[in-house]
């Protein structure tokens, strides 16, 4: 497992009570019944605290799961 | 703490069996991370509890107070911002910054002042209540150079002072400390307009921390420590009195020893608000008479009690120190300017708290200051906190003459001789401040150990057939103030005793067996039954059982087996009428 997946899975696990490990890696906002608009907001900040980026509220909206959050953070912190 | 820490420490398990405290966080941002927090927080200091924290309405801080049912909570926070009192002070409302409004915005936050002040009053006669005032800034509404305070700012700030200075001077209303927050949350460092205008939160997560630690020791306070024992040399004062003699330690600014005078200053203040202090120095008895006589010091010789000067160890000294008090180590500071003494004590008490004097060092000295008043600091001073050190030194004196025969004629004469008045007040007085600090205080005469947090505290006494009976005894060598509590419910001709305390100052005067004639009598109840548990020091209470024959397993006494096992009861009696 990536650094990277690492760091962020933790962070999907403090937001989301009760997900193992494989729960996380296949987490969509459609699967994980705990994933409203107040949990997003929770992980939005989360995120800036664990890798010191800001996002937007409007991006975190937009945000459907573990993969594509997953993604988003390797280019922006890679490039 | 990171809110990541924060979710992880909600997550893990509890005991099974936790007892639960409730809590109204009074906030009108989205209060998702300060609600994460607080219940964090609140859970590191108190991981017994089950902590729950039940947010206002986003928006309405003001209207949510004002239709809060306080029953039920254990205690209220509250975060009022500018924009509660006068929603243009906020940056989500464009209802103008103009100069010609300033009048009406101030009349404004006068006007909703009024509303939480009316709010705050009517809760806090409930449960207590922890405020913050606006801990962000005002919006730039008066155009002046950011480095002067302009006239407007100093017009919103006055009638907050007003309200400051009230919140003082309500016994259930604690206001965080502006100053302390700024140390843990620099006022640079709080706003984002960014979260503020996307989210409707307008606090950086490092200031919801900041805010959250501090509410949280209001909310629930850690019991403060009873005793300070202080060395002497290079600490109370500047110098090895062996070496410099009695005229030669100072503790002046022209002698260069200003920090001993500071240290001094503090001592006496904290010996008037009832902590017991004490000396242990390796040093010549005489001639430390001789300097703690002089008086010039700023501390009076009358302050300390007892003093152990000698040249035996430290750790000997300070168990001799706890006797004469009759506190455990774990409610003690230790004050020494060699870190060697402070570890041999430490090993010997490792429950004391030891601390280093900053000799040669005033950088530090406000360091050591903000430490002892952490670990002293009470939200109220009572009359009986400070009678509490005379109070001891006549128990001493008392307990001298008491240890002397052991012959039980000679015992019976000492305690007919000594002139023992109980006052007795039954009531449901939630209000005493004094029998709630002692049942979440007492440690050896306690029925069962059990804490009461205030709302539960006020919620027991809330019901028709509770009681709250205190106990104040007096005899020839003073007054002890109010040293018992018994705290429960009287159904038909029984009673049930849940909480019943003790000081220890108290021991070994027959009070406990007097409480009880007086109980039976006043109540006029056939049986008794106490809710009893062992706990890991309530050893002099199960003792007290065990003498009244009292079954552990079915902590049950009728009247008529009282009357059959009772000593003989030489104190003299008075009532305090429950309104008093």
């Amino acid at each position: 497992m990536s650094e990277l997946d690492v760091r962020l899975s933790a962070l999907f696990r403090a937001v989301f009570t009760g997900l193992n490990e494989q729960n996380v890696r296949e987490a969509t906002r459609d699967s994980v019944a705990k994933w409203d608009s107040i949990a997003a907001v929770t992980l939005l900040t989360l995120m800036e605290e664990e890798f010191g980026e800001q996002f937007d509220l409007e991006e975190a909206a937009e945000w459907t799961s573990y993969a594509q959050i997953r993604e988003m953070l390797e280019k922006r912190l890679h490039g | 703490m990171k809110l990541r820490e924060a979710l992880e420490l909600i997550q893990q398990a509890r005991p099974a069996g936790t007892e639960r405290a409730r809590y109204l966080l009074g906030c009108s941002s989205t209060p998702t991370h300060l609600q994460t927090l607080l219940q964090a927080y609140l859970l590191r200091e108190h991981p017994k509890f089950e902590i729950e924290i039940e947010p206002t309405l986003y928006g309405d801080l003001l209207g949510s107070l004002e239709r809060t049912q306080p029953e039920g909570f254990t205690a209220v926070a509250l975060v009022c911002e500018w924009y509660d009192l006068d929603p243009r002070l906020g940056f989500r409302r464009l209802g103008g910054w103009s100069p010609s409004l300033f009048g009406d915005i101030v009349g404004g936050v006068r006007a909703g002042l009024a509303r939480l002040q009316h709010a705050v009053e009517k809760i806090s006669a409930v449960v207590p209540v922890v405020i913050a005032l606006p801990t962000l800034p005002l919006p730039p509404l008066e155009i002046s150079v950011p480095a002067q305070t302009a006239g407007f700012e100093a017009e919103v700030w006055s009638p907050t002072w007003e309200f400051a200075r009230w919140c003082g001077s309500r016994s259930g209303v604690r206001l965080l400390s502006p100053a302390e927050l700024d140390l843990k949350s620099p006022s640079s460092d709080r706003f984002d307009l960014r979260t503020e205008l996307s989210q409707g939160s307008p606090y950086r997560v490092t200031h919801i921390s900041a805010l959250a630690e501090l509410m949280s020791r209001l909310l629930a306070p850690a019991a403060p420590l009873k005793g300070l024992i202080t060395d002497l040399d290079d600490t109370l004062w500047e110098g090895i009195l062996g070496e410099v003699g009695v005229s030669g330690v100072c503790f002046t600014l022209e002698t260069g020893a200003q920090i001993h005078g500071l240290y001094q200053q503090f001592l006496q203040s904290l010996a008037e608000r009832g902590v017991l202090i004490a000396v242990a120095s390796k040093n010549d008895s005489a001639l430390a008479e001789q300097a703690l006589a002089r008086t010039d010091l700023l501390v009076h010789r009358t302050s300390f009690f007892p003093a152990e000067i000698h040249w035996h160890a430290k750790s000997e000294s300070v168990a001799c120190i706890l006797k004469a008090w009759n506190i455990g180590p774990e409610a003690v500071a230790f004050i020494d300017d060699s870190p060697l003494e402070a570890a041999e004590v430490q090993a010997h008490f490792p429950d004391i708290r030891p601390l280093v004097f900053p000799r040669n060092d005033p950088a530090r000295l406000l360091e050591f200051f903000v430490t002892l008043r952490e670990w002293f600091g009470k939200p109220k001073i009572r009359d009986e906190d400070r009678i509490r050190a005379r109070s001891l030194q006549r128990a001493a004196t008392a307990a001298t003459v008491q240890e002397a025969p052991g012959d039980p004629a000679l015992q019976e004469a000492f305690l007919a001789g000594i002139k023992a008045r109980l006052s007795f007040q039954l009531s449901r007085n939630a209000e005493d401040g004094r029998a709630f600090e002692l049942v979440n205080k007492t440690n050896q005469f306690n029925l069962n150990g059990r804490r009461i947090p205030e709302g539960r505290w006020r919620e027991m006494l809330a019901q028709r057939d509770s009681f709250l009976l205190t106990v104040a005894y007096k005899d020839k060598f003073g007054p002890l103030g109010k040293i018992a509590v018994l705290l429960g419910r009287r159904v038909g001709r029984e009673a049930t005793v849940s909480t019943w305390v003790m000081s220890c100052r108290a021991f070994s005067r027959r009070i406990e067996h007097a409480t009880l004639r007086y109980f039976f009598e006043r109540l006029d109840v056939d049986r008794i039954a106490f809710e009893f548990e062992t706990t890991e020091r309530n050893t002099p209470f199960q003792e007290f059982f065990a003498d009244l024959k009292i079954p552990e397993s079915a902590a049950i006494l009728s009247r008529k087996d009282f009357d059959t096992r009772c000593p003989q009861l030489p104190h003299a009696f008075d009532e305090i009428p429950a309104h008093v």
